[in-house]
Order: structure tokens, then sequence, then C-alpha cells
């Protein structure tokens, strides 16, 4: 048998009557009451009895006053003295009891007794309730000044949304407490001045317990509606602040009963919460922030030109290439979804990779507005972003003026000219074009029904293919299954090979995995993939990829087979090799030499070695098996380059360089230096670098000793560099339209590590050839 | 503190402070009372303490000493100068029912028709 009983009582502060009669009735059950801390009573269990309690309050105690104060001591005197047994106290709240059936009433003057509770509310609940009232307008007030800049962002997130509805269900129990009390006190007043009694208290218990169970479930529905970290994260941030509330209550208890001055419990409990208010917005704030960097790790980076650029591969519902034909592979595509009872949005992003290409990129917003009278304030925010922008950066920050060059116009039917938009025009409610500076730009913003899609791309959408847009968007949000996890959504490179067979070129790892390699005849790519899909490396290059090709040994597997499968098309792209290698903008160049470079740029030697790198990748594989993202393992990648570098008179430059990011998650890479290769234009003959000057070996090695010495910039001694020196250690290339000649010693070569300088061929001008110059 | 209730004071206020005309203890109030209204009065503990301090701020008493926990309060001035309207007033009320009963005044000037007799607080 439980010897004490903790319950929450919600009890109106001055409703004396009911705690008295609620007590009672606790002490016919058996349950006397011992202490009150705050909202939590405490009963000890007695047989059960008969006693009366009573209720009065002292306006002066407050509750960061010591249990035994001045006045509560007096007090207890005065009851004592005619046999009232003080019971507890709670701040102003003081409980005595007996058991004597006839005894002298602790109240004998009705209006006294409704003067001290209006002079204590006043002091308990108006003040505290006046600053939580002003607080909550404060929220109250960003949150609509959130809704006018901002509403997409706000109404398509439950967990804002859940904040206003909690701030409202607040201010109503503030407001209502208070406005009861006020009407309380007057119509106690009125019953008092007819001869009658302060008034029970009947309405106040109820929409108090309707309020807290309200917010117990919006707090659930909150964090099961919300994302799983983010619960996860709220869920301990509850606990934290609950524990908080709890030990402070308890903390405040103690010091009360010890006798602690008023002054020092209020610093205290002020110390605490104001430290514990900045522990805990610094924590979970920057606990949630790493956790949204987290999850918008793109999922590898591509390095071009010295710069790393993310790619993500996030599901699409609608790709660049469902509304126009393209050939284009490699995309980045992004995908974000924010879902709440009021709006659903979408944004989602497909950008050609690498980035700068033509190939069709796509931007688009699809908003699903699920209540009327929101719709047209969410068509209105998209139709002035470029005005809240503006406004905000004149507002935020200072000295600028931004002027507004960008304008959304409604479009008519008229204004598509060669199109047929009956379709289009049939199905949308309204359609907005943006002008930048009264120029359209491609990017429009479609109303139909419930829905708005904003779309942007970079070439001019068609009727059909808007009303494409349209269509396919609709279908998709309808299909909710659709809207899948990451893992589901493969690479597009793989969806192209769904079965596929052992018997395509394949390597044998050193464990003896087998790893296959698939062909993409587009663009000179090879996938590198374990049995079950799971690509480890990707290369790229050409002179590999060819020689797949010729070898009738290895049966390339290719998005579409007919491509590849027939000889006579072999044979055509074999005769479309100018394409293939990028020479076709090569100027006069004989038929005879391109066959000649032809063939000795499909005989170049492979430099680097392809069985390391798949070994590297599957080992790396290995270590990050248990990970979710295992299936879009693709650590790997390895490129080589040949492109034409310098188109001269007499001569081609091809550069010939290689680049392998081998571990793409710590951004490490690595890139050889460039070599450059010379052709004669008119035979196709490979040339040497020596050629290209008009001192013979031995002599160029005296001159470039000469002027490496007296360049300064390195100690080593003139002899040292002329018996390194090697005409192969040349190389003449072209930067922003002039050509340099570059002196590399390659590490060994010289006794410190691989150095190189650059000299601007026009000053080496006398000894150079003639030719090397002339376009 | 409203200050309204002490233009006319109530039985239960007019008692305690009748009280202490002499020295007493605010212990003692009740029994006091007790006595002299020979029990047709009674104050109750929490009423009383809230007079008091009542009295005290607006300095109608004042206290006189205090004996470990028992503290005495005497009658100031201001609290005999209320005491002294207060009879005042109740003499004029008891006259002016004489004189309507023995009928030298018309019933239409009863004093208890002003309402002044009833504003309590």
């Amino acid at each position: 048998m439980r010897k004490t009983k903790y319950r929450l009582e919600n009890f109106a502060f001055w409703d004396y009557k009911g705690i008295e009669k609620h007590l009672t009735q606790m002490a016919e059950k058996g349950w006397q009451l011992s202490q009150i801390i705050s909202n939590v009573w405490i009963y000890k269990k007695a047989e059960p009895e008969s006693i009366t309690y009573s209720v009065t309050y002292i306006p002066k105690v407050s509750a960061y006053d010591p249990e035994k104060t001045e006045a509560a001591t007096q007090m207890d005197e005065y009851c004592e003295s005619v046999g009232w047994k003080k019971v507890t106290s709670y701040a102003q709240m003081q409980i005595y009891r007996t058991d004597a059936p006839n005894i002298r009433p602790l109240e004998t003057d009705e209006l006294v007794r409704l003067q001290v509770i209006g002079h204590t509310m006043k002091k308990t609940a108006l003040i505290p309730n006046l600053l939580y009232l002003l607080l909550y307008i404060l929220i109250g007030s960003g949150y609509y000044k959130m809704y006018q800049t901002n509403p997409i962002d706000l109404l398509s997130q439950n967990t804002l949304f859940y904040s206003l509805l909690f701030i409202i269900i607040g201010l109503f129990s503030f407001v209502y407490s208070i406005v009861y009390l006020t009407v309380w006190l007057r119509q106690s007043r009125k019953s008092i001045d007819t001869g009658g009694q302060c008034l029970p208290v009947r309405y106040y218990r109820l929409p108090m317990h309707i309020c807290t169970m309200l917010l117990i479930i919006l707090l659930v529905a909150m964090l099961f509606s919300s994302e799983e970290t983010f619960r996860i994260i709220s869920s301990i941030r509850l606990i934290c602040r609950l524990a908080f509330f709890c030990g402070i209550t308890l903390l405040l208890e103690i010091m009360r009963r010890k006798g602690t001055d008023k002054a020092t419990t209020i610093s205290v409990f002020l110390f605490i919460t104001v430290i514990y208010a900045i522990i805990e917005t610094f924590t979970f704030q920057s606990a949630l922030e790493t956790q949204q960097a987290k999850e918008s790790q793109p999922e590898h980076t591509y390095y071009e030109k010295g710069v790393y650029w993310n790619i993500y591969n996030d599901y699409l519902p609608i790709r660049a290439e469902d509304l126009t034909t393209t050939e284009h592979q490699l995309y980045s595509t992004q995908y974000k979804e924010q879902e709440s009872f009021l709006l659903s949005y979408i944004k989602c992003n497909q950008s050609p990779v690498p980035y700068g290409t033509d190939a069709p990129y796509l931007w688009y917003e699809i908003l699903d507005v699920k209540i009327d009278f929101i719709y047209n304030k969410c068509v209105e925010h998209c139709l002035n972003q470029d005005i809240y922008l503006a406004n905000w950066i004149n507002d935020n920050i200072p000295g600028t003026k931004y002027n507004i060059t960008n304008k959304y116009h409604k479009l008519s039917q008229s204004d598509w000219k060669d199109d047929d938009t009956t379709e289009l025009y049939a199905n949308a409610d309204a359609i907005y074009r943006r002008y930048h500076e009264e120029e359209p730009v491609c990017e429009w913003l479609i109303c139909k029904d419930n829905y708005i899609f904003h779309i942007q791309s970079n070439w001019q959408l068609s009727g059909t293919q808007m009303n494409d847009f349209i269509l396919r968007s609709i279908s998709y949000e309808e299909e909710t299954s659709h809207k899948n996890s990451a893992l589901s959504n493969d690479n597009t490179f793989l969806q192209a090979f769904p079965d596929t067979e052992p018997d395509s070129l394949s390597y044998i790892l050193s464990d003896g995995t087998q790893v296959n390699c698939f062909g993409h005849p587009e663009n000179y790519r090879l996938s590198f993939c374990l049995k079950d899909g799971t690509k480890l490396l990707v290369l790229w290059d050409k002179v590999f990829f060819y020689k797949q090709m010729l070898n009738p040994a290895n049966t390339l597997s290719t998005e579409d087979p007919s491509k590849i499968e027939s000889t006579s098309n072999l044979e055509d792209s074999r005769k479309s090799k100018s394409t293939f290698w990028e020479l076709n903008t090569a100027q006069n160049l004989t038929p005879q030499a391109e066959e000649t470079i032809y063939s000795y740029l499909e005989s170049l030697p492979i430099n680097y070695d392809l069985m390391e790198a798949l070994e590297n990748a599957y080992s790396d594989y290995l270590t990050q098996k248990d990970k979710t993202f295992s299936k879009q393992f693709e650590a790997y990648y390895l490129e080589r380059f040949i492109t034409l570098h310098l188109d001269a008179k007499n001569y081609l430059v091809i550069e010939h360089s290689l680049y392998i990011p081998n571990d793409i998650t710590s951004n490490e890479s690595f890139e050889s230096p460039s070599e450059y290769l010379y052709f004669d234009k008119e035979t196709g003959r490979k040339m040497d670098i020596s050629e290209f000057f008009l001192l013979s070996e031995e002599e160029l090695s005296t001159f470039f000793a000469t002027i490496w010495t007296a360049s300064e910039t390195t100690s080593e001694n003139k002899s040292t560099i002329k018996n390194a020196f090697s005409s192969d250690y040349i190389s003449l290339h072209i930067t922003n339209e002039e050509l340099y000649i570059d002196l590399l010693f390659p590490a060994g070569t010289l006794e410190s590590y691989a150095v190189m300088q650059s000299y601007p061929a026009e000053t080496l001008k006398d000894i150079l050839q003639p030719w090397v110059f002339s376009k | 503190m409203p200050r309204e209730k002490f233009q006319t004071l109530t039985e239960p206020m007019f008692y305690i402070l009748l009280c202490l005309k002499e020295e007493c203890c605010g212990m003692d109030i009740m029994s006091k009372v007790d006595t002299i209204a020979d029990g047709r009065i009674s104050i109750g503990p929490g009423t009383l303490y809230n007079l008091l301090d009542q009295f005290l701020s607006s300095e109608m008493i004042q206290e006189t000493k205090v004996e470990g926990r028992r503290r005495s309060y005497l009658l100031t001035e201001k609290g005999k100068q209320m005491l002294e309207m207060e009879y005042l007033r109740m003499e004029q009320v008891m006259l002016d029912y004489r004189n309507v009963m023995n009928g030298t005044v018309a019933a239409k000037e009863q004093p208890w028709n002003t309402g002044e007799c009833y504003a309590l607080g």
C-alpha cells in the first residue's frame, strides 16, 4: 500500500472553496494533504476522517519568501489559538485544518476575504501573467511578420505551425484566467454587497484541463510528425526542460524550507534560469545545425579546373529529360520537401555536371496549397519575391539602394508565338513570366487549382512542355508513395543496366571479387561495378574506352545495344574519330596527318594502374559497407584528358593529363602534370620538342643552364643543371593566348624535388624556329 | 489597499478597534471581542490578521511591543477619530430612528434610504 500520493491539481489559486471541498473529500478517502509544490500536491495516507479545511491568503508573502515569515507565523498563532492547525502553505496561500465540528471559522468577513484575494491575485497572477502575455505577443508578432514576408516557409512546416498553436493555446489560457478572475471578483463583490458570499469558481478547471490536454496532444503530435533526427533532438530538449523545471521548483522549495531570504532566492532563481536558457539554446541549436549539415552532405564531389563541385543524387519527380531531349548523362539533383496541414512544398534542382555545359537545366518549386484562403497570399509572395528581397537588402544592409529590375508579367495566349498553347491554357488558371529589365527570362509561375508551379530553366519551355510539366507534377503529387528515400534513387547510370551478365568485361580483384565494366558510348565513361550494382570506380578515358571497343574479345554493355552491336555503327563511330578526339576544330589538317595522329593517340599507353585503383576503391567500399549510402558508393573517379591544346599553322599541341581524386570524401586528389604532344600538321608525324629550337641539344643545355641560374630563384649551380638537362623536360604550351616554354626537372634529376621554370616564348624568340609563332 | 472601506467601519472593524483602546495582544482580541459583544460578533483568525494588517498600514493602530511571538497593539489618534466618527454616525442613526418612530420627522428623510448606511466597503 502506498503511503504517499502525488497529484497534479489545477485549482485556480483563489478558488479557496473548491480547494477546501477537495481536501475534505480527499481526507474522507484517507488521503491528507501534506505539502504543495507548485501544481504537485502531496498527500499522505491516513485513516479516513472528517476534516474541515480552511484556506486563507496573506498578500504580503510570495513564492520566494521563506516558509516561516513574520506574517505567516503571526497568522499561524492566531489560527492555532482558536484550534486551526497549519497544514502547509504555498506562496500566499495558507491551509489550515481542524477536526473539531464547531469551531470559529477562519474568515468571518466575506468582504475582507474578497479584498485579500483581490490583492493577492494582483500580486501573483497579474504581473507574471502580463509578462507572459507580453512575451507571447512578441513571439506572435514575429510569426505574423514571417507570415507577411515568408509565408511559404512558415506554412509548409508543421513545427512552426505547431509553435503557433502552442502560443494560441497559451495565450488563451492566460487571457482566460485573467478575465475569469476579474469577472469573479466583480460578481463576488456584488454578491457580498447584497449580503451573500464569495461565489464558487465553477468554470475554471475544465477549460484549463482542456488547454493542458491540448498542449500535451500537440506536443506529442509535433514530435511524431517531425523528422526522426529532429524528433530525437526535440524529445531530449523537452526532457531537459522538464527536468529543469522540476529541479528549479524543488530547489525553490528547499530554499523556502531552509528559510533563505527573498532576495537571495530570487537572485538564485534568475541566475539559474538565465544560465539554463543560454545553455539550452546554444546546445540544441548547434545540435540541430550539425545534424542539418550532416544531412545536406553531397553524395560526392566533382573536381573541375581546380574547383570542387558538390554532386547530389536525389530522386526528382520531373527531370529535364522528361520534357526535352538531351544526351547529357550526369546531373546533380537536389530535392527538398516540406509538408504541413496547410501546404506542401517541393523544391527541385537538376543541374548538369560538369557545370556550365549547355545541357538542359531545370529548377522548380511545386506548392500544393491545401486551404483556399492562403492561396492568394502564396501566389502574391511568389510574384513579389524580388520586392521582398530588395526591401530586405535595403533594410538590412546599410548604405545600399537595391533596385528592382525583375518583375513578373501575366501571359495571355497571344504571347506565345508558333506554339500550340490551347491545352496549356485550358489546364492552367494563370501563367506569369519573369522579366529582367523588360526582357523575358526563362522563369515562369503557373497557377492551377490549388497548385502553384514555379519553374526556371535555361531553355525556352514550349506550351506543350509546360503542360506536360503540370500533368506530371500533379500525377506525382497524387502518388504519394513516390516520395522515396535516397536509397531507392539509384544512380541513373546504374538504372541503365538492370541485368548485367558477368560475361561483360570483367576484372578479378586479389580476393577473387569480380568487378564488371560497363561502357557508355556517348561520353566514353566506364563504370566498374560489383555484381550487386555497387559502383566502385568511374573512369573517363578515351584511350582505354577505344581499345576496349576495338578488341572483339570484349563485349561492352551499353545503354542502347543497337548503338554498338553492329559493326557498321562501330565503323561509323571510327569514321567520326575527329569528333571522338576533338580534333575537328583543327585547321588545315591533312587527312593523312589526321589518320596518323589518331593512330598515335589510340596507341597511347595507359598511364595509371587500373587494378590498383580498383583495389583501393574496393577496400574503401568494404570499410564503408555498413553505411546506408553503400549503394551509391562512388569514392573513386579517374579521368584522363586528351585535348587539343594549341592549333598553330604548322603544328598541333595536344595535352595529355591524368586526374585521380583518390578519395572524394576527404577531397584529396592527385593531378599529374600535363604531358604535351606535338604533331606535324602536314604529315601527322609526332614531333620532338627539340625540333622547335634553332639550337642543338648541347647548346640548349648550356642556354637553359645559363638563364636558369641567372634567374636567382634557385641555388642549383650551372653545371648540375647542364648535366641533368634533357630536351624531354621542355614543353611548349599556351596560357592566356601567350606561348610559354616550361622547363621541368622531374624529381630525382636535380638534387632537390621537382623544379620548374616557365618562360614566355617571346623572350626566347632568338632560339626558337620562326614558324613556332605563326598561327 | 482601497481606502473606501474606512469611511464607515464594519462591525468586526469597529469591535477590533474598540478592543485596542487599551493595549492588547493580537491573539487576545478574538476573545475580548467575544466578551464585549457577548457572542453576538465573532472574528475569525484570518479576518483578524488581515484587518490588523490593514489598520497598521493605514496607521489606525500601532504596534506597542513584541514579546516573543506576542505582538501588542494600541489605537492611534487617527484610529480614535475613526472610532469616534463611527460612534457619532451610529448615534445619529439612533436619533433619526427615534425621531421617525415618534413622528417628529417625515419618513422620506430617513438616512438609511440614502444608501449611506449600506456603503460597506
